[in-house]
């Protein structure tokens, strides 16, 4: 098992595929940001003044992390982040859910109208566990290597 | 061996990088955000304006105060409008008020698009720190609806007062 999880190949197209959510993600949400912050409000879970911030920084946070994957820099540093905002996000919309909110998203900006569900945190958990692999079996930095 | 160890002064970079650069680039492009959000300020309406016998079709949303709310209640002019959810709304809520969730609302809204768009709707959610009800308004606003007022002391103040409630009957 461990030997298919070390796989170089296997790992690399874990690691695109979280660059490509990232990257993706990020620049979605960096193009509109005015809606972006909109969608955070809607959780009603941060404090107005916090919005705005989180709506400019989270974006570019998503791009660097999803850059930074693409070229395999700093992978498990990167691999961690990753786990962190999932894990996040996986809480904030189970709150929501619990809350009976039926809000977009925000997941991928909102030009990509989708609603929190319970298909959003199955997806967060899919790409948490591939984050999860690449920080267990990948090397430290596979240019340094 | 694979080295399992963790260097957080990457981390911690990569978290000052992206925050400096978000907020640089925010700064320069031309949908930036200011970076602390406020509330978007209300102009109040003056009684004459509220109460003069054609009223005007307000550009803006404007607030009333509870005085001039019990007022438009008292007259029957002002359809009032239930921003909050279901539960608050059944708990109470000011008699004949319409109840649009604002948190379900969609723009192809049954109960919104049923009413009279030209008639003076109040729209209240709990209280001054609920945005709510100027939310809805908003959206109200692009449906086509000509003349909200926001009761921004809301029902929490309303009730205090003891003005009239109405509690939903068991469905």
């Amino acid at each position: 098992m461990k030997i298919f999880f070390s796989n170089k190949y296997f790992l690399m197209t874990l690691r695109f595929i979280l660059a490509f959510v990232f990257i993706f993600s990020g620049v979605e949400k960096i193009s509109d940001p005015a809606s972006f912050s909109d969608a955070i409000t809607n959780y009603k879970l941060f404090p107005l003044f916090a919005v705005n911030f989180i709506a400019v920084f989270v974006p570019w946070l998503e791009l660097f992390v999803g850059a930074l994957l693409l070229f395999g820099i700093w992978i498990k540093e990167n691999a961690l982040i990753v786990n962190a905002l999932l894990g996040f996000f996986i809480l904030i919309i189970a709150v929501a859910l619990a809350r009976g909110l039926d809000i977009n998203c925000g997941c991928f900006g909102t030009r990509l109208a989708q609603k929190v569900g319970l298909e959003k945190i199955a997806e967060n958990i899919l790409l948490m566990i591939a984050a999860y692999i690449l920080f267990k079996f990948s090397g430290k930095n596979e240019i340094e290597e | 061996m694979k080295n399992n160890n963790i260097n957080y002064f990457r981390i911690v970079k990569i978290l000052f990088l992206s925050s400096l650069v978000g907020t640089l680039y925010n700064f320069s492009s031309g949908n930036g955000l200011p970076l602390i959000r406020k509330s978007e300020k209300l102009i109040a309406v003056s009684d004459s304006a509220l109460f003069s016998q054609s009223p005007q079709d307000s550009e803006q949303l404007a607030l009333i105060s509870t005085e001039q709310a019990y007022e438009l209640f008292k007259s029957g002019k002002a359809i009032f409008i239930d921003a909050r959810d279901q539960w608050d709304f059944a708990e109470g809520h000011i008699p004949g008020a319409i109840n649009i969730p604002e948190f379900s609302f969609e723009p192809n809204d049954s109960t919104a698009n049923s009413l009279d768009k030209t008639a003076q709707y109040v729209v209240y959610c709990h209280g001054l720190d609920c945005d709510v009800a100027t939310r809805l308004a908003k959206e109200l606003e692009k449906l086509g609806f000509k003349n909200l007022l926001i009761y921004a002391d809301g029902w929490d103040v309303w009730a205090q007062n003891g003005y009239a409630a109405e509690t939903e009957k068991a469905e």
